[in-house]
């Protein structure tokens, strides 16, 4: 079934990359639009088509996850984009995308790389595609916080620039909060626990926690603009280290989230 | 936007954010000398108790909220400061756990078993006396746009609450198993057995396995060969044509378990059968038949030298599922056979069971299974409050932060 996939492959990076091309010029949202969603129907029917194929989800191996992360990718992204006109989202979405597409047109060796048990969850690709938006969103964010402090800087910064900001962490920690359940309730399936302090969940839920506090700091407080751009900042180193940084923690040598080669 | 920041002398009503401080770090000092003073851990209670704990801590938010209304003082408990200073100390123990490796310890619990300690407790209550204040107070008048707010803040109460005050009615074991033999035990931390309302007998136990890859490696020093910067691997199948340098290799035959006869391999079933290849090489019109085979714990591993300085070979194969076949006796009399196997639990009277372990040295043959066996009755509970919080999260995704949230 596989041998099909360079010709929709083709047509949704081809129209993805067009997507990305148009939504850089305001008159051109519309062809933005249509590239968008054709390049993920074309997506959609060949997983439909190699889900009839293989009759059973194709979930098993590499190449057939990352299937699924071009295809949520672009579709959250797209929504994203449509809802909150967030271009750079829906740039970076449909750029994931096509990353993940290509991994699989070049390497075709992926299509059959196989999973271990643990892996092979219906929980995996959501669990792993909420955070990748996630955590774009946030990072998004904390990008606004530097351009805030810039602003401030130059005296020129905007009311509307703050509420856009938080806003985006608004998005961000409600696709967080969903990696942070996904990831529960797969645990519970496959560990017999929905929470046991990994640390990765340990540093997942600090994280949460500290976007949790800057969104109720935004709603009462005295708080300058600087420091709660400032908030924001050390909110995604936080989460960097969640991300990265409990690689080298003494307190997460054991981690099952741990990256080895 | 300009604040205008009043001085406001401490503890004059309404407290503000130092006030809020102060009184996490009252509670947080606190909870140190009851560590130091009792020397114990906190209690982990149970059912009934629990339930009394989450019915009472339930209760002391409504009588808040309804004092609040008589006293200002009260309005404090679902004031945003109070939200945040409820959320800081709800958390701060945990960044303990995510700094401080975790061991069994007879003192300083804040420190070493974080999860045990009166810190980490008290945390949790009053996190939970703020939330649930909060949410009552929004419910009085609730309105359509406040749905997300309850779905949140309903959804976390309960998943935080059913969790923590639940977790003293988990019931673990484990459950060990031979094949062929029939169990009706379980037994609790490595000691203690319990007798259960059902009996598991181990039909088999397998590992099914991925076919193993062709790797090509130095001979002399037993290191995959890079080519274009990747390990050159193959993940074979039948009928797949490649080709290494100039010989021409086609894979005839692939068989899953295998042993070798003569200087063939046949399909077997028994102890120490391999994965194997039967390969056809063609070079110059000559063409040879070559067998290689993956490492088994009972026959010589067949690689095969293809020329001075290279060894075509099967790597080890990776686990594919790992299974145990069962056959279950439920008291009530039901009689079925089954299977449980990694990230696929079952369910036997009121059980989740999941495969945990088996016989490693033996890997594919063990003729051992390890079960893990847990209860969690406010399991139910706790997934009312992910789905509420999910349902909450989609709102907050889709509206966003209001204006007149500002």
């Amino acid at each position: 079934m596989w041998h099909n996939f360079e010709v929709f492959a083709i047509i949704s990076l081809v129209s993805w990359l067009l997507a990305i091309v148009a939504s850089l010029s305001n008159k051109m949202v519309k062809t933005a639009n249509i590239m968008a969603v054709l390049g993920t129907l074309s997506l959609a029917v060949f997983i439909v088509l190699l889900w009839t194929n293989l009759q059973r989800p194709p979930l098993r191996t590499l190449g057939e996850t990352r299937l699924w992360y071009s295809f949520f990718l672009a579709i959250s992204g797209y929504v994203i984009f449509k809802r909150w006109k967030i271009k750079l989202m829906l740039m970076y979405s449909l750029g994931m995308a096509i990353l993940f597409l290509l991994l699989n047109y070049l390497n075709p060796d992926i299509h059959s790389k196989t999973l271990m048990p643990a892996l092979q969850s219906i929980w995996f690709v959501p669990h792993v595609i909420v955070y990748m938006i996630a955590y774009a969103l946030l990072g998004l964010s904390a990008l606004f916080g530097l351009l805030g402090l810039n602003a401030i800087k130059k005296g020129n910064l905007k009311e509307d620039f703050v509420h856009k900001t938080d806003n985006i962490v608004y998005i961000g920690f409600g696709f967080l909060s969903l990696g942070l359940i996904f990831g529960a309730l797969w645990a519970k399936e496959a560990w017999g626990h929905y929470w046991s302090w990994d640390p990765k969940e340990t540093w997942a839920f600090l994280t949460w926690a500290v976007y949790l506090v800057y969104i109720h700091f935004r709603i009462k407080s005295n708080l300058s603009h600087k420091s709660v751009f400032l908030i924001l900042l050390l909110a995604f180193v936080v989460l960097l280290i969640c991300w990265f940084g409990i690689n080298y923690l003494p307190a997460a040598q054991n981690s099952v989230h741990v990256y080895s080669s | 936007m300009q604040h205008t920041r009043e001085k406001k002398s401490l503890w004059v009503l309404p407290w503000k954010y130092p006030e809020s401080f102060l009184i996490g770090f009252a509670l947080f000092l606190a909870s140190l000398g009851i560590e130091f003073i009792t020397g114990t851990k906190a209690p982990k209670i149970s059912w009934p108790a629990n339930l009394i704990s989450i019915a009472l801590l339930a209760n002391v938010s409504l009588l808040l909220y309804l004092l609040s209304r008589k006293r200002a003082v009260f309005k404090w408990f679902y004031s945003v400061p109070a939200s945040i200073a409820g959320v800081t100390l709800f958390v701060a123990p945990s960044l303990l756990l995510a700094l401080i490796p975790q061991r069994p310890s007879d003192s300083l619990f804040f420190l070493y078993d974080v999860t045990s300690s009166w810190t980490y407790t008290i945390g949790v209550v009053f996190f939970l006396i703020i939330l649930g204040t909060v949410t009552i107070k929004r419910i009085t008048k609730l309105s359509k746009k406040d749905i997300g707010f309850f779905l949140n803040h309903f959804g976390l109460w309960l998943c935080i609450a059913s969790a923590h005050l639940g977790a003293g009615d988990i019931q673990k074991l484990n459950m060990f198993l031979e094949e062929g033999k029939t169990s009706w035990y379980g037994v609790v931390n490595g000691n203690r057995t319990v007798e259960l309302n059902f009996a598991i007998k181990l039909r088999d136990f397998s590992i099914e396995e991925y076919p193993a890859k062709i790797a090509f490696v130095e001979s002399t020093s037993g290191e995959i060969i890079n080519q274009n910067n990747k390990p050159l691997m193959i993940d074979p199948h039948e009928g797949l044509e490649f080709s290494y340098k100039d010989f021409d290799l086609k894979i005839e035959k692939l068989l899953m378990s295998s042993a070798p006869v003569m200087n063939r391999f046949e399909p077997v079933l028994g102890m120490g059968a391999t994965q194997s290849l039967h390969i056809l090489k063609s070079y110059n019109d000559k063409v040879d038949t070559i067998w290689i085979s993956s490492p088994s714990i009972l026959y010589r591993q067949e690689m095969y030298q293809i020329d001075s300085s290279t060894t075509m070979l099967m790597t080890k194969p990776e686990a594919k599922r790992f299974l145990s076949e069962i056959t279950v006796f439920e008291k009530a009399g039901a009689v079925y056979d089954t299977i449980i196997e990694v990230n696929k639990p079952i369910k036997i009277a009121g059980w989740k069971i999941y495969q945990t372990s088996y016989d490693e040295s033996m890997g594919r043959w063990s003729t051992k299974s390890t079960l893990e066996l847990v209860k969690d009755p406010w399991l139910p509970l706790v997934y009312v409050g992910f789905f509420l919080l999910i349902a909450g999260t989609f709102y907050l995704i889709w509206t966003g932060k209001r204006r007149e949230d500002v």
